[in-house]
């Protein structure tokens, strides 16, 4: 193992120059939201701190946290994996397999107890003793109560390792569990989306190897520089919302303008994610940008929020503008104003709502009556 | 020779010198290899074994059929939009919709793209590595 390199030294003996290095850390000081003047601190931590190893866990899981991961560009995660981290363990992208892999799980966790990094992917099932989750001959639980409990620091990378998704949904058949219900003993650094942004993900350990204390994090334990804001914040369509412009079906003349995704499921007013900003694939596009509303994968509970399709209030139609405002203003801020949303919502509907519904379950009927 | 068979059918004996691969890394999900070699070095029975479930099949139950793909989609995140798409699929065909040639050439399009990007990731983040580390596949847990 490499542990008393430094990633100065690595990308040096990698033939990568010292102007490179100083471009390196100044993008990613922008990236990160720091400002020109902590690429200088970045930099130096580069070059004096040694590698950190990085232990990756994968529990109940879709692997897409990983492929998510090695499409980061800034920094990519070619320079996170070979250079600034050690990541001594992964049981996706590492060669070797069998006990080999797991001689390697026990040495990082002996050599360099309480030095290195636990990033949790997927979840523990808990139902019959952890039986449907096996690795390496034995219940995926114990593993991960193992390698956390001598970790300096445990990433749970995902909607799944942060609060249970997909396999947790109801009625949740191997009683999967988020891993900070399970890891009591260890700060959480929550970071999830399903998957979550690579450059988020590689944004968080890139922190951690340059600050050494955990980046700052929120009342639900995510990192406040990627999670502080909502979807709908920065989201190009809002000048539409704020128009009362909505698309109302996804082949609408409003869907084709680009109207506000809002009346059509959009979880954006409600969704905490940098989607908005950082974007997906190099900044190319994000999922509103394609065509669909968000989702809200990074909420906690959102996969038994569905339909995905609807509205998750049941607003009427509010289309004039301070009416819109009202609700935007009301959602601004933290969990707690998400209750005032649905109540400004409700209220709303019930001053506009028909008597006779006739404009609830436009996608439905239309599932029932030939194309869509 | 001990021999017991597997819930899913599969004999696994302890006959030969018998070598055990768990976990199989570079795959999706988590997998367990075992073979028995006999004294010429050839093996004589094999049994490979999925060990996670996540019942995906009993959440699937009872939800709005449109939100399907978004669970199905989460089998695999190598793969993603091919379950997406069959899901999809499987949904209009219950249902009996019909889709326009257009949303058809869409797919298409969708899902050729998903096979170009999914066979440079098998090949070059996952399978590659085993022609160019082959100690890595054969040396596994005499038991």
């Amino acid at each position: 193992m490499t542990g008393c390199e430094t990633f100065y030294d690595v990308i040096r003996r990698q033939g990568i120059s010292r102007r490179s290095f100083v471009k390196f850390c100044t993008l990613t000081a922008a990236a990160m939201g720091l400002g020109e003047a902590h690429a200088g601190t970045i930099a130096r931590a580069l070059e004096t701190k040694p590698r950190i190893p990085v232990l990756w866990l994968h529990g109940l899981e879709c692997t897409c946290c990983s492929e998510s991961f090695i499409r980061s560009a800034h920094p990519s995660a070619k320079d996170v994996v070979l250079s600034m981290i050690s990541l001594d363990y992964t049981d996706t992208p590492m060669a070797a397999a069998g006990h080999r892999a797991e001689a390697i799980l026990e040495e990082i966790r002996h050599e360099y107890r309480g030095n290195y990094i636990a990033a949790i992917e997927g979840n523990p099932p808990l139902d019959e003793d952890g039986m449907h989750c096996i690795t390496g001959g034995r219940p995926f639980v114990d593993k991960l109560e193992e390698v956390c409990a001598d970790a300096k620091a445990v990433i749970s990378r995902g909607s799944s390792a942060s609060w249970g998704w997909v396999q947790a949904a109801r009625p949740n058949p191997t009683r999967a569990t988020p891993v900070d219900t399970v890891v009591t003993d260890q700060a959480v650094i929550e970071v999830p989306g399903c998957p979550p942004i690579a450059e988020v993900m590689t944004g968080v350990i890139t922190y951690i190897v340059t600050f050494d204390p955990l980046p700052t994090l929120d009342a639900q334990g995510r990192p406040q520089m990627f999670y502080s804001q909502r979807v709908h914040d920065k989201c190009y369509r809002r000048p539409h919302f704020d128009a009362g412009q909505f698309a109302e079906s996804f082949d609408d003349a409003g869907a084709r303008k680009g109207y506000c995704l809002y009346k059509v499921g959009c979880r954006g007013p409600t969704t905490d994610n940098a989607c908005s900003t950082v974007r997906w694939n190099d900044g190319v596009s994000s999922p509103i940008q394609s065509g669909h509303g968000c989702v809200g994968c990074s909420e906690e509970g959102f996969r038994d929020q569905g339909p995905f399709d609807e509205r998750l209030a049941h607003v009427g139609a509010f289309g004039v503008e301070a009416n819109a405002d009202r609700i935007g203003f009301a959602a601004a801020g933290a969990v707690t104003a998400r209750i005032a949303v649905h109540a400004e919502a409700s209220a709303v509907e019930r001053m506009v709502h028909k008597p006779n519904g006739v404009a609830e379950d436009k996608n439905l009927a239309s599932l029932d009556g030939g194309p869509r | 020779m001990t021999a017991r068979r597997t819930p899913n059918g599969f004999e696994v004996d302890d006959s030969g010198r018998r070598v055990v691969v768990d976990p199989i890394t570079r795959i999706e999900s988590h997998r367990r290899v075992e073979v028995n070699l006999d004294a010429d070095n050839v093996s004589r029975n094999a049994v490979s074994t999925g060990t996670m479930w996540r019942g995906l099949e009993v959440i699937l139950k009872g939800r709005d059929p449109r939100d399907a793909w978004a669970f199905t989609q989460r089998i695999c995140g190598v793969c993603t939009g091919t379950p997406a798409l069959t899901s999809v699929r499987a949904v209009e065909h219950a249902l009996a919709i019909e889709i326009p040639e257009n949303a058809n050439t869409i797919r298409n399009i969708m899902q050729l793209a998903q096979d170009f990007q999914d066979h440079l990731i098998h090949f070059y983040h996952l399978h590659a590595l085993d022609p160019c580390v082959p100690w890595s596949i054969e040396d596994g847990v005499d038991a």
